[in-house]
Order: C-alpha cells, then sequence, then structure tokens
C-alpha cells in the first residue's frame, strides 16, 4: 500500500472550501497528482463569491481548484476515499470543518496512504486554534499588516486572499514533504500548517530587530531610502537604484538628466531623509516627461532596475506574460475562454501540469471517481 | 515534520533573499545545503541574514576568476539539485547554466530563479523583490484610493513567496526524478510567483469583474471590515463581521446601531487586546494589529512552536518555517563563509589537495573570516529620536526580553 511503485499517479483528497487549502491542493494538480475536490452538497460557498471591488462571481475558486475533479461524498464514503488516496488535504479547524460539512476529528480519523494536511488560519493546536478569521484578520495577527502602508496612514490590508495563497503554499510544501517522508517508511504523516505562521515568516527582519534590539518597526514612508514609485506621464513607475536601499543616485541623475541629483547630500539613504523635500522637487517632476514604459527602457540602458507598477489589466496585455503564457488559456465549464494564472513556475522534464479546469458543479465527477478510486482497489 | 530530505544535496549558487529562503526550508527538511557565495566580496552579515545562512554549509568560490567555473563543474556533478538566482547571462557566460550542469549530471533538478524568467522579452533583465510587487500587480492594490500605490510591509514579500513555489517546485521534481530518473529544469521568476499570488483577483477581473484598485481596508462585502485605532499609540485592531455577526458585534461593543464611526468611538477608549479578546469571545474575528513586539510574544506563536532558539552564546528566538506546527527546530548558527570548502571540494567534489591548494593559490576558492552573527551597532538617543519622528520606529523597549517568560 505504502511503497513508491514507480508512475502511478499520486492521488490528493481535498476537502476544503474556501482557498487556503484548496490552493495547496490545486499546486498537488500542478504538478501531475490526480485531486479530487468533495464539496458539500449546496457546493463550495466560494463558488458564489464576488470580488471585492463586485462581480466576477466565482473567479476565486476557479482559481483555487483548477485541475481538479470535484464529487459529493458522505462521510462514509469521504473515509473510504480518504484510503485510497496519498494525501488528504483540508482545514481541520472547527471552522473548517464547519464550513466543509464534516465531523470535527476528521483530522486524526482518516487514514490516507501517507500524509493529512491541514490548512488552517491559526493552527489546530495553541491557545487561539477556535479563534474566528478572515483573510485580513490573518495578516494583523502575522504581524505583516502593521508594516504595510505609509507612515501616515494605518495599517493596511494587502490583496485578497494573501494570507490563504501563503499558507496554501506552505501547505502544498508540507503535504509533499510529509509524503516523502511517509513512502519511505510507511508511517502516516499529520501535519498541520497555520495560515497566521506562513505569513509570519515575512517579518522575521522585525521580530529579529525586536528582541535583540527592542525596536518595533513601524509602515514606513516609501520615500525613506529612494523613492520608489513616481507618476510617469501615463502611470506610475517603480524606480529603485539598485537592490539596496543605501544605494547611490548618480545613474537616476543620469536618465533624469538632473546633475543636483548628483550631489553628496542626495546619496545615502539618511542624506535623502535629511533632505527630503528638496530631493523630492528634483526627483519626481522629471518622470512627467515620459511613459511608464519609456523610462522602464531607458533606466535598463543604464543598468538601473526599474520596473513597471501595473494593474491586473496591464498583466493581460503584457508581452512577457504573452512570450511565456504565463496567464494560461483556459476554457470554462460554461464555454467562456478566460486568462487566468497557470502554474507559477515552467518545467522542463518533470511532471505534467494540470490539464482540466475547475469542477463546473459540485458531484460533476462523482460516479467515475468513486468507479476508479474504490472499485479498482 | 521529519526530517524527509536527509542525503539530498543541494548546491545553491545565491544571493539576496529568494533562493534563500528556499534553500532554508530545505535545509529546514534535512537537506545537506552547500552555499556557494564569493569569498572575495564577502560582506559583514547583518543580524537578520542569519536566518537565511543557517544550518548551510559555505563554500567560498569566485567565479570570476579562471578555473572556478570547473570547480563549480565538478561539485554540481555529484549533488542532487544545483540552483542559482543570478540572471540567465551569468549562468551561461559560466558555463554552469542547465545542458552544460545535465551533461555531467544526468538526473540533476535544476532552479534558475529569476526575475521574468530565464525566456521571453524581459527575460535578461534583473529585478528585485520590491519591484516584483509591482510589476505583477500587487501595489495597485494596497493603500488608501487617493494614495500613491503601496507596498508590501517588508521588502521580502515577493523574495519568500517565490522562496515557496520554488519549495513546492523542487519537492515535486525530487519525487519525479525518483520515479524516472529523468533531469528537470525548473525554471521559476518572480514576477510569475507574484502574478500567481493575486491569482484570485486576476481571474475574477477575467470573469467580468471590477478591476482591482486601492480600496484601503475595507471590503463590501463584509458590515464591517477595517482597522480601528485603539488606545495607545499606533496601537490598532483589525475586525471583519459579516452581516450574520451584527447582533453579536453590537451587544459586545455596546453599540445601539453598527456603524462604522460607532465601531471606532467603542474601540478608541480599549486597549486593543481587550476589544479583540472580546469580540471573539462573542464569535467575531478581530485581532489585534501585531507589531513585531506583540509578535515575539504572542503566546499562540509560542504555544505552537513556532521559534526556534539561535545563537550560541545567547540564543535568542528566530522563525521557524512557513509550515511550522511543531517541527523540532535545529537552528544552527551561520557559518563563516568558506568555512566548509575543503568538505565541499574534496569529499563531494572529488577534488585532490593539490587541485584544492592550486585553486587557493590563485584565489578562486577562499574564506572570508567569520564576522557573524553581528548585532548592529546600538544606535544613539539621538538618532532613535530622529527616527521615531519620521515614523521609521513606532517606540523603542528597554526592556525586550520579555520573551523569556513567554517561552517558558
Amino acid at each position: 500500500m505504502t511503497g513508491t511503485t514507480a508512475r502511478t499517479t499520486n492521488r490528493a483528497l481535498d476537502l476544503s472550501t474556501g482557498v487556503g487549502a484548496a490552493y495547496a491542493a490545486r499546486m498537488l494538480a500542478e504538478v501531475g497528482w490526480d485531486v479530487v475536490k468533495v464539496e458539500p452538497p449546496s457546493g463550495d460557498p466560494l463558488r458564489d463569491e464576488e470580488s471585492r471591488w463586485g462581480g466576477g462571481r466565482g473567479g476565486a475558486f476557479a482559481f483555487a481548484n483548477y485541475g481538479k475533479r470535484g464529487i459529493v461524498a458522505d462521510e462514509s464514503q469521504i473515509l473510504e476515499l480518504a484510503g485510497a488516496a496519498h494525501v488528504v488535504l483540508g482545514d481541520f479547524s472547527p471552522s473548517g470543518c464547519h464550513d466543509s460539512q464534516i465531523s470535527a476529528g476528521m483530522f486524526a480519523a482518516l487514514e490516507p496512504r501517507r500524509a493529512v494536511a491541514s490548512v488552517s488560519a491559526f493552527g489546530l493546536t495553541g491557545p487561539r486554534a477556535n479563534w474566528a478569521s478572515s483573510d485580513m484578520i490573518v495578516q494583523a495577527a502575522s504581524g505583516l499588516m502593521f508594516l504595510t502602508g505609509e507612515a501616515d496612514q494605518p495599517p493596511m490590508q494587502l490583496p485578497p486572499y494573501a494570507a490563504a495563497v501563503t499558507g496554501g503554499l506552505a501547505g502544498a510544501a508540507a503535504a509533499l514533504a510529509a509524503s516523502r517522508s511517509a513512502a519511505a517508511d510507511g508511517r502516516v504523516r499529520r501535519v498541520d500548517v497555520s495560515m497566521m505562521e506562513a505569513m509570519a515568516t515575512h517579518t522575521y527582519g522585525q521580530t529579529t530587530n525586536y528582541v535583540y534590539n527592542g525596536e518595533v518597526a513601524r509602515r514606513e514612508q516609501c520615500v525613506k531610502q529612494a523613492l520608489r514609485m513616481v507618476p510617469a506621464s501615463d502611470r506610475f513607475v517603480y524606480c529603485a537604484p539598485g537592490a539596496v536601499a543605501n544605494v547611490d543616485m548618480r545613474g537616476v541623475a543620469v536618465l533624469l538628466d538632473e546633475p543636483r541629483l548628483t550631489e553628496d547630500r542626495f546619496q545615502t539613504a539618511e542624506g535623502r531623509m535629511q533632505n527630503y523635500q528638496e530631493y523630492l522637487d528634483l526627483f519626481v517632476p522629471p518622470f512627467q516627461r515620459k511613459t511608464a514604459q519609456e523610462w522602464f527602457e531607458e533606466a535598463e540602458r543604464l543598468h538601473l532596475t526599474f520596473s513597471l507598477v501595473q494593474t491586473v489589466d496591464d498583466l493581460f496585455a503584457c508581452p512577457q506574460v504573452a512570450a511565456r503564457e504565463s496567464l494560461r488559456q483556459v476554457t470554462a465549464p460554461d464555454g467562456r475562454v478566460v486568462a487566468m494564472p497557470g502554474r507559477p513556475f515552467r518545467m522542463e522534464g518533470g511532471p505534467p501540469e494540470a490539464l482540466r479546469p475547475w469542477p463546473a458543479h459540485p458531484g460533476e465527477h462523482t460516479e467515475e471517481v468513486l468507479k476508479e478510486w474504490l472499485v479498482s482497489e | 515534520m521529519d526530517r524527509p530530505l536527509e542525503g539530498i544535496r543541494v548546491l545553491a549558487m545565491e544571493q539576496a533573499v529568494a533562493l534563500p529562503f528556499a534553500t532554508r526550508h530545505l535545509a529546514d527538511l534535512g537537506a545537506e545545503v552547500i552555499r556557494v557565495e564569493s569569498h572575495a566580496r564577502a560582506r559583514p552579515p547583518t543580524l537578520t541574514e542569519t536566518d537565511l545562512v543557517r544550518n548551510k554549509l559555505r563554500w567560498g568560490l569566485d567565479l570570476g576568476v579562471e578555473g572556478a567555473a570547473d570547480l563549480f563543474r565538478r561539485v554540481a556533478a555529484n549533488v542532487d539539485i544545483v540552483a542559482h538566482n543570478f540572471t540567465p547571462r551569468v549562468m551561461r557566460k559560466f558555463g554552469i547554466d542547465f545542458e552544460p550542469i545535465r551533461a555531467i549530471n544526468p538526473d540533476v533538478i535544476y532552479l534558475s530563479l529569476t526575475g521574468f524568467g530565464t525566456t521571453g522579452p524581459w527575460g535578461e533583465r534583473p529585478l528585485f523583490g520590491p519591484g516584483a510587487e509591482a510589476v505583477s500587480g500587487h501595489n495597485v492594490m494596497i493603500g488608501e484610493p487617493d494614495a500613491w500605490p503601496g507596498r508590501p510591509g517588508t521588502i521580502v514579500y515577493a523574495d519568500n513567496n517565490t522562496g515557496l513555489n520554488a519549495l513546492v517546485a523542487i519537492l515535486a521534481a525530487l519525487d519525479h526524478r525518483d520515479a524516472t530518473g529523468e533531469a528537470v529544469h525548473i525554471d521559476l521568476s518572480l514576477y510569475e510567483a507574484g502574478i500567481a499570488h493575486i491569482g484570485a483577483a486576476v481571474t475574477e477581473r477575467a470573469f467580468g469583474g471590477a478591476l482591482p484598485e486601492r480600496i484601503g481596508n475595507s471590503d463590501p462585502r463584509y458590515l464591517v471590515h477595517d482597522v480601528f485605532d485603539a488606545q495607545g499609540t499606533d496601537r490598532h485592531v483589525a475586525i471583519a463581521a459579516h452581516e450574520d455577526d451584527r447582533s453579536a458585534l453590537a451587544r459586545a461593543l455596546g453599540l445601539t446601531e453598527v456603524t462604522r464611526d460607532a465601531v471606532a468611538a467603542a474601540v478608541a477608549g480599549r486597549t486593543a487586546e481587550d476589544v479583540a479578546e472580546t469580540l471573539q469571545h462573542a464569535g467575531v474575528a478581530a485581532y489585534i494589529v501585531s507589531d513585531p513586539s506583540d509578535q515575539s510574544l504572542d503566546p499562540h506563536l509560542w504555544a505552537r512552536g513556532f521559534f526556534g532558539l539561535l545563537g550560541e552564546d545567547e540564543p535568542h528566538p528566530h522563525h521557524g518555517p512557513a509550515f511550522g506546527g511543531g517541527i523540532d527546530l535545529e537552528l544552527n548558527p551561520a557559518r563563516a563563509v568558506g568555512q566548509d570548502n575543503r568538505y565541499v571540494m574534496s569529499s563531494i567534489g572529488g577534488l585532490t589537495d593539490e587541485e584544492i591548494a592550486a585553486a587557493e593559490e590563485v584565489g578562486s576558492t577562499g574564506a572570508a573570516p567569520n564576522r557573524g552573527p553581528v548585532v548592529r551597532p546600538p544606535t544613539t538617543p539621538e538618532q532613535y529620536a530622529i527616527r521615531l519622528d519620521r515614523g521609521e520606529l513606532s517606540r523603542v523597549d528597554e526592556v525586550h526580553d520579555r520573551w523569556r517568560e513567554v517561552s517558558s
């Protein structure tokens, strides 16, 4: 049962609703796993979710569940299917079990071939394991939100599902690692990934500075070290002369044809902060002369690592995205062709990427999956 | 989590954060990670770099010196994974890109972690994490509607997210190699990992949703979704309440009517901790907006074993892996650049003593003194006053070792 028989497709059962564990399972689908999503008969509520900005109903569901087959199953069938799966994923916290309409205690009861992986807001243990959450609440708990935004603003939320996707990636890694351990010795592993911890890993610099030095870092002005985003004639451009904040501005002075930026006082982050208003007056206005794309190209010629500040619509029109097919043209179950992010990495050799869209409706593949997974065992 | 990568060898020509963050996790999972870097250009490590170097072997190699690329290939022939985060041009120049390495190591897993990918019109462009957040669409969604674009709160955000993608890709590639004996080239970019990270918003837009833009902390799908100022300086609480939570929220905060202003007024006179506890008791999602002090003292993180202690003389808490959850953290302090040269070249690369001596003689390999881990020199009260005035710091705590009480 637990052997490493070559070239049998690994199977994952995804019991989750929402984005976190579902994205972990999608990542497995993107590396060649046969992933089956179990939904409550009423369907994952995410199917009906609209975007934060309105419209786009079901987009998040499609994104998190790309490449999976979908079934509806009762609890005894779930236990049986788990036995045929290598890995089971879900949010096994009390609220996660409630949303997925599965029994609390499922995390310990499931007996797949290799591993059970939970991805939940706060993890399954600890004093706050049962706390209510949302993606923004996890961002706040993680320490990242306090640092996000400008000095004169309150802490700011990140883009939608930031914590869930980060937790999902950590969950996928944990599931693959646990599966590898179990394949080696035949013992089922249970891994408990917390989105809060996955997000907290972003702030190791700030917590380390606190425990060694007592400094409570906060939101900084983006201009603190070198002004990073500036309005060009059409939209914002991201300008950083180099990898580190303390880099000098001589190259930028050439780019902008503004010799005063070569003065010594503007060559360090501290100097720019001490002469902040004068620095801004010299630095910002010249960007109005050209488009962001023009600055991006000219900076490249001068070996300055500029970047663009793109919207989602800019991504759809980006030549680099088109050349690499970073957005996958997908025919949705209703026949629409849409562009959505594909596998985040390319592979030469290696396992195949996901080749089917998200399940069109709950239970779309119930019959075929029950037949394949249970009958053939 | 145990150590499933015991016996797996990783040769990482790494810089900055994205790849070091990924290989740190590989080391946490038991892999033997060799960090390759120039001993000639070694700089004193900063405090936080110790987190990216811990648990790794260090090989000093200056690829600019003739013969160094040969040394790299000798070692690369005998490892499982070769990884780099330089531009494609650099790797080609030294003959250590995927094809030459596969020629000497037929089942190698080779990771190219670049700014925009190894192909396409932007393929040779360099890119750093903060620029990646901007170009992949994050920054236009962060901040107040009338403000300039914002940024995620750390300069390592895109790097770390890309590192997690690298981790997933490498683990999957290892399984594939074990089953088939095939080499795998993973071509991962900061740009595409960044786009995938906001993939829900991209797909919603593709499905006909409105264009994502700055919207502050609001989310119209909720009854209340915002950050509120609590008692004290720079203390905040985040609240996310659905329509279903209306009466629980009103009762818990003593409101007659649930409006943003009413919630703000009720929160203003209370501590963030009190509000979060009260609302959670009523079943409403809330948390203090945890600052670096709160985080290092968070009872939940400590109870779950998220922190490990690192440092020989005076151990301090450091973060565990992103998948956390009770891993027995073994945090070995950073070693010096070049400290493991002999082991790497002799035991893995099979070089003779004479060959190693010749390489040392020309300077293609070498060591730099161990200067770390470095605690930053104390800042003067005057300097702190300036930084506080500018809003760079929320405060500076004289007593900042309360984690010792929480950890016990």
